[in-house]
C-alpha cells in the first residue's frame, strides 16, 4: 500500500489531524469537498473535473468516502419541540422516550434517503469514477456527554437555549439507523462500508471522552489516527 | 287536478332535475339540515372512496380532523405516502360496519383478535387489520406494538371529539376468523399473513348485518361521545374481485352497494342524527349519458367526478359553490430547516479548522 486517497466533508478533519499526529506508514492525502476548487462537486451526476483530475494525479491504492455523516445529528441532536423517537430494528429493547411521537423505522430510513440523497448521488459519482477499491467510513458515534454538546455548541448556542440537548440515547439510535442507511447504500453501490473502531466506542456504543473534538458532533486526532489504524488493518 | 306529486319540489322529477340537466349539474344532494363550520371537527373513515372525502374536506378548508398526524419533521409527501392524514388516524380503510365497531372495540381494550400480527417470513411485522398502512412494514415486534399503542390512543381522540363522522360504506364481501370473528381487512394471504381455511372463512354481510353493525357502533360511539353525528356515504367503486366463485364480479358489486344503499337508507329512517350523502349517485349518474365519473378501468374515480362530489358536499352542508384551493403541501419544518441549516455551517466550520 502505497498511497490512500481520502474525500470527504468534515468529518475528514479528524483523519487529517490524526494523520499529522501519528504519522502512519503510508501516504495519504486529502481532498476536502468544503474546497472552493471542488464546488459544486457533481455536475450531471458526475464528479466535476478539478475533482477527477485530482483523483487521477493521485494515483492511489484505496479510495475512502467520508461523505456526509452528520444527517443523524441534524435529525436528533436537539430536541424537537415535538419530540419524536425510534424504535432500532436491531435493537428493540432499547428504551423509548415517554411521551415521544414513534416514528416507525421504515418512515426514518425514508427521511434519511431524502436528506442523505445529494451524499448519496455524490458516493456514486465517486464509486464511478475510481475503478479500484471505494471504502465508505461509518461516521463517529455521537458525544454521549450533553455538558460538553452545552460547552462547544459551536453554531448551535442559540438553537441548544432554545430547545436544548435531547436524550444521549435518541441521539445514538438515529446514529445507528443513519448507519444501517448507509449501509444499504455502500451493498447496492460496490463500496465497502467500515464501521468505527471499536475502541473508539464505549460501553454503550458512544463516543470515549478521549476522542471527543471541541464541538458537538466530531471526532479529534486520537479518533483519526484510530480510524487511520483501522484502515490499515482491514482495508489496505 | 291535484295530486300528491303537484306540491313536491323539483328534484322530485326526473325530467327537471335529471334530464334536462347537463350532467355535471345534477345534484342528488339535498341542503342538510344543519350547516358545518370550521368549528364542526369532521372526522373520515370508510373504504379507498372515503380517502377522497378527506382530500375534499380539506380543499373545502373544513375542519377535518386528523389525531394522528405525521410528525411535522416529515415533509408531506413523504406523510403520504405512508398514509398520514388519509383518514383521520392510521387506521387505512374500513370496509364494513363490523371492522369500525371491532377497531372501536379494539381502541378501547374490549376486544383482542387472537391473530393480530402478521410476523412475514423477511422478518417484517404487519397488522393484519391495516396491513398496507406502513410501507416496508414495521421493522420489529415492539415498534409494531408501540405504533398500535399510538395509534389506538389518536384512534380514541378521534372518537371522543369528532362532531361529524363521515363514514363511507364500502363492502359486504369480508374474511373473517373462525376463531373469534376478527374482520380481515384483506383476505390473509394477499398482502401479508397466510390464508388457513380452517381459520379464515369467507362472510357477506347482509343487510340486517350492516344495520346491526352501524347501529352497535353508533351506540358505542355515543358513549364516549354524545354529541357525535354521522354522515354515511356508500362507495361507488366497484369491488376489485368477488369470492363468489358463482357471481360474475358485476353482480357481485351491485348486490354489494344495494345492501350497502339500504341500509344506509335503513340507518337514516330510524336515527335522526344520521343522515345520507349521496356521493355514490353522483358518481354513477353519469352512467345515463356518454360521460363516466370512472377512469379507464371502469373501477376509480376520475378527478370530475370527486369534484362534483365536492360541489355538492359544500352545497349541501355549508351552502356555498366555490372550492377554495387547498394550500401547497409543506415540505417539512422549521425546526428541522434550521437545524440542517445550523449543521451545515457547523460542518463548514469543522472543515476550515482543518484547513
Amino acid at each position: 500500500m502505497r498511497k490512500i486517497f481520502v474525500l470527504g466533508h468534515s468529518h475528514i478533519g479528524a483523519l487529517a489531524s490524526g494523520y499529522d499526529a501519528t504519522h502512519p506508514p503510508v501516504a495519504m492525502e486529502f481532498a476536502g469537498l468544503h474546497n472552493p476548487l471542488f464546488t459544486p462537486p457533481l455536475h450531471n451526476g458526475r464528479l466535476t473535473q478539478p475533482l477527477v483530475q485530482q483523483l487521477h494525479h493521485a494515483r492511489a491504492d484505496l479510495h475512502i468516502a467520508v461523505i456526509g455523516g452528520n444527517e443523524h445529528a441534524a435529525m436528533s441532536l436537539l430536541n424537537h419541540p415535538r419530540r419524536f423517537d425510534v424504535v432500532l430494528p436491531d435493537a428493540p429493547e432499547l428504551p423509548v422516550q415517554p411521551g415521544a411521537t414513534l416514528l416507525p423505522a421504515a418512515l426514518a430510513l425514508a427521511l434519511l434517503e431524502q436528506w442523505c440523497a445529494p451524499h448519496v448521488e455524490l458516493l456514486a459519482a465517486y464509486r464511478a469514477a475510481v475503478p479500484g477499491r471505494l471504502v465508505h467510513l461509518e461516521p463517529p458515534p455521537p458525544v454521549p456527554s450533553e455538558a460538553h454538546i452545552r460547552r462547544y455548541p459551536d453554531s448551535f448556542g442559540d438553537a441548544i437555549a432554545a430547545h436544548g440537548v435531547s436524550p444521549a440515547l435518541v441521539r445514538y439510535k438515529f446514529w445507528r439507523l443513519h448507519s444501517q442507511f448507509w449501509r444499504g447504500i455502500c451493498a447496492r453501490l460496490r463500496v465497502e462500508f467500515m464501521t468505527v473502531p471499536t475502541e473508539m466506542c464505549d460501553a454503550d456504543g458512544m463516543l470515549i471522552e478521549a476522542a471527543w473534538n471541541p464541538d458537538p458532533t466530531h471526532g479529534n486526532a486520537l479518533y483519526g489516527g484510530a480510524v487511520i489504524a483501522k484502515i490499515l488493518r482491514e482495508a489496505a | 287536478m291535484s295530486s300528491p306529486y303537484s306540491t313536491l319540489p323539483d328534484h322530485a322529477f326526473w325530467r327537471r332535475s335529471v334530464a334536462n340537466l347537463a350532467p355535471e349539474a345534477v345534484n342528488p344532494a339535498l341542503r342538510a339540515a344543519y350547516t358545518l363550520t370550521p368549528e364542526h371537527a369532521v372526522m373520515t373513515a370508510g373504504s379507498c372512496f372515503a380517502q377522497y372525502i378527506g382530500g375534499m374536506l380539506q380543499a373545502l378548508r373544513f375542519n377535518y380532523l386528523v389525531t394522528e398526524p405525521a410528525h411535522t419533521i416529515i415533509p408531506a409527501e413523504l406523510a403520504q405516502a405512508h398514509n398520514y392524514g388519509a383518514f383521520t388516524a392510521r387506521y387505512g380503510n374500513i370496509y364494513t360496519p363490523r371492522q369500525l365497531r371491532q377497531l372501536f372495540d379494539r381502541a378501547y381494550g374490549l376486544f383482542h383478535p387472537r391473530e393480530d400480527i402478521w410476523a412475514e417470513p423477511d422478518g417484517r411485522f404487519l397488522d393484519p387489520f391495516r396491513p398496507q398502512i406502513q410501507p416496508g412494514g414495521f421493522l420489529s415486534r415492539r415498534e409494531f406494538q408501540l405504533d398500535r399503542a399510538q395509534h389506538f390512543a389518536a384512534v380514541r381522540q378521534a372518537f371522543e371529539t369528532l362532531d361529524v363522522l363521515v363514514f363511507t360504506l364500502g363492502l359486504t364481501e369480508a374474511w373473517i376468523s373462525r376463531e373469534d370473528g376478527a374482520v380481515f381487512t384483506i383476505c390473509p394471504g394477499t398482502s401479508g399473513g397466510v390464508f388457513d381455511p380452517a381459520r379464515h372463512m369467507f362472510h357477506n354481510f347482509s343487510v340486517s348485518e350492516v344495520v346491526a353493525d352501524m347501529s352497535s357502533f353508533i351506540d358505542a360511539l355515543r358513549r364516549v361521545n354524545p354529541k357525535a353525528r354521522l354522515i354515511l356515504t356508500v362507495s361507488p367503486v366497484p369491488l376489485v374481485a368477488t369470492a363468489r366463485a358463482d357471481t360474475h364480479v358485476l353482480a357481485a358489486t351491485n348486490y354489494s352497494k344495494s345492501v350497502l344503499r339500504v341500509a344506509a337508507e335503513m340507518l337514516t329512517q330510524a336515527r335522526p342524527d344520521v343522515s345520507y350523502f349521496p356521493a355514490y349517485e353522483i358518481i354513477t349518474s353519469r352512467a345515463f349519458d356518454a360521460g363516466s365519473y370512472y377512469t379507464a378501468d371502469r373501477r376509480n374515480i376520475a378527478p370530475p367526478g370527486v369534484a362534483h362530489v365536492m360541489r355538492a358536499f359544500a352545497e349541501a352542508y355549508v351552502g356555498f359553490t366555490a372550492a377554495a384551493p387547498a394550500p401547497p403541501l409543506p415540505a417539512g419544518d422549521a425546526h428541522s430547516a434550521q437545524m440542517r441549516a445550523l449543521m451545515q455551517v457547523h460542518c463548514d466550520e469543522a472543515a476550515l479548522d482543518q484547513g
